[in-house]
C-alpha cells in the first residue's frame, strides 16, 4: 500500500487490517493450544513398542 | 537404525505436540488428528531410510502427515461431493454468535477453506515455516504457496467480517460494510 492510499483509507480497509491481525493471532492460538498439551499416553506406548520390536529384531540378526 | 546423538524415539516424542497441532488445524477433529499422528509415526519409523540426515526432521514429519491427510481427503472427496470455500456467500454465521468473533467462528471458517489453502496458511502462519519450507512440504512451487496463503487470508477476512464488526465497532459505516460483504442477516 502506498502513502496516498493509506491517507485515504476507507473504514472497510481499517476493519480488514484489524481483522487480519486478529486472524493471525487466532491461527497461532489454535495451533499453540494443542502444541502445549502433553503427549498422549498412546503415543508414548506406540514408540516404546516400536523401539522394543526393533531391539528384538536386532538381536535376532546377530 | 540411527546414529544421531538424539535417539529417534526421543526426537519423535518431542515433535508429537507439533504434529498434533498441525493435524487438528488441518482436519478440525482431535480424534482424527491423533489417528493421523499415529499413522505418521508408524510411517516415519518404518521409512526412516528415506529421511536425509541433517535435514529438518520436523519438516519431514509434517510432509508425511499432510500426504497421509491428502490421500485420505481425496479418497473421501471422490465418495462424497465436498464443498469447498470458493463461494464466500455460502458461509453462514451462527445467529447466536453473530456480532462477535471468537475462536469457534474461526475454527469453522478455517474448516470451510479449501484444504490446500488451509494447509498453506497453517504451515506459514502458525507452524512457523518459511514459504520455501512450506512449498517443499506441500510439494509445490513457492509462488503457489504464496498465492494459497493470500487467498486463504482474503477469504477468512471476507467471511469473518460480519462477526468481527462489533469487535472493532461500533462504526457508522458498519451496515454498509456488512451489506457490501453480501451476507444475509438472520
Amino acid at each position: 500500500m502506498n502513502a496516498r492510499q493509506a491517507g485515504h483509507e476507507r473504514p472497510k480497509g481499517m476493519l480488514d487490517r484489524n481483522l487480519q491481525m486478529k486472524i493471525g493471532g487466532m491461527l497461532r492460538d489454535i495451533f499453540a493450544d494443542v502444541a502445549k498439551e502433553p503427549v498422549p499416553e498412546r503415543f508414548v506406548a506406540l514408540l516404546e513398542q516400536l523401539e522394543a520390536r526393533e531391539k528384538v529384531a536386532g538381536e535376532n540378526d546377530q | 537404525v540411527n546414529t544421531e546423538s538424539v535417539p529417534l524415539k526421543q526426537a519423535l516424542l518431542g515433535l508429537i505436540p507439533n504434529l498434533r497441532a498441525f493435524a487438528v488445524s488441518l482436519c478440525g477433529d482431535m480424534e482424527r488428528a491423533d489417528d493421523l499422528v499415529q499413522e505418521t509415526l508408524l510411517k516415519a519409523w518404518t521409512h526412516l531410510e528415506s529421511f536425509e540426515e541433517g535435514t529438518n526432521l520436523r519438516a519431514w514429519l509434517f510432509t508425511i502427515l499432510r500426504n497421509t491427510y491428502f490421500s485420505e481427503f481425496r479418497r473421501r472427496r471422490r465418495e462424497v461431493e465436498m464443498r469447498d470455500g470458493d463461494n464466500a456467500a455460502e458461509f453462514a454465521v451462527h445467529p447466536d454468535q453473530q456480532g462477535h468473533l471468537d475462536l469457534q467462528d474461526f475454527r469453522r471458517a478455517l474448516a470451510w477453506l479449501p484444504a490446500e489453502q488451509r494447509e498453506a496458511l497453517i504451515l506459514v502462519g502458525a507452524a512457523g515455516f518459511s514459504y520455501e519450507e512450506a512449498a517443499k512440504i506441500s510439494n509445490c512451487a513457492v509462488g503457489t504457496i504464496k498465492s494459497r496463503v493470500n487467498r486463504a487470508r482474503a477469504k477468512l477476512t471476507e467471511v469473518l467480517r460480519v462477526s468481527a464488526v462489533s469487535d472493532f465497532g461500533p462504526d457508522p459505516s458498519t451496515e454498509a460494510i456488512v451489506a457490501q460483504a453480501g451476507y444475509r442477516h438472520r
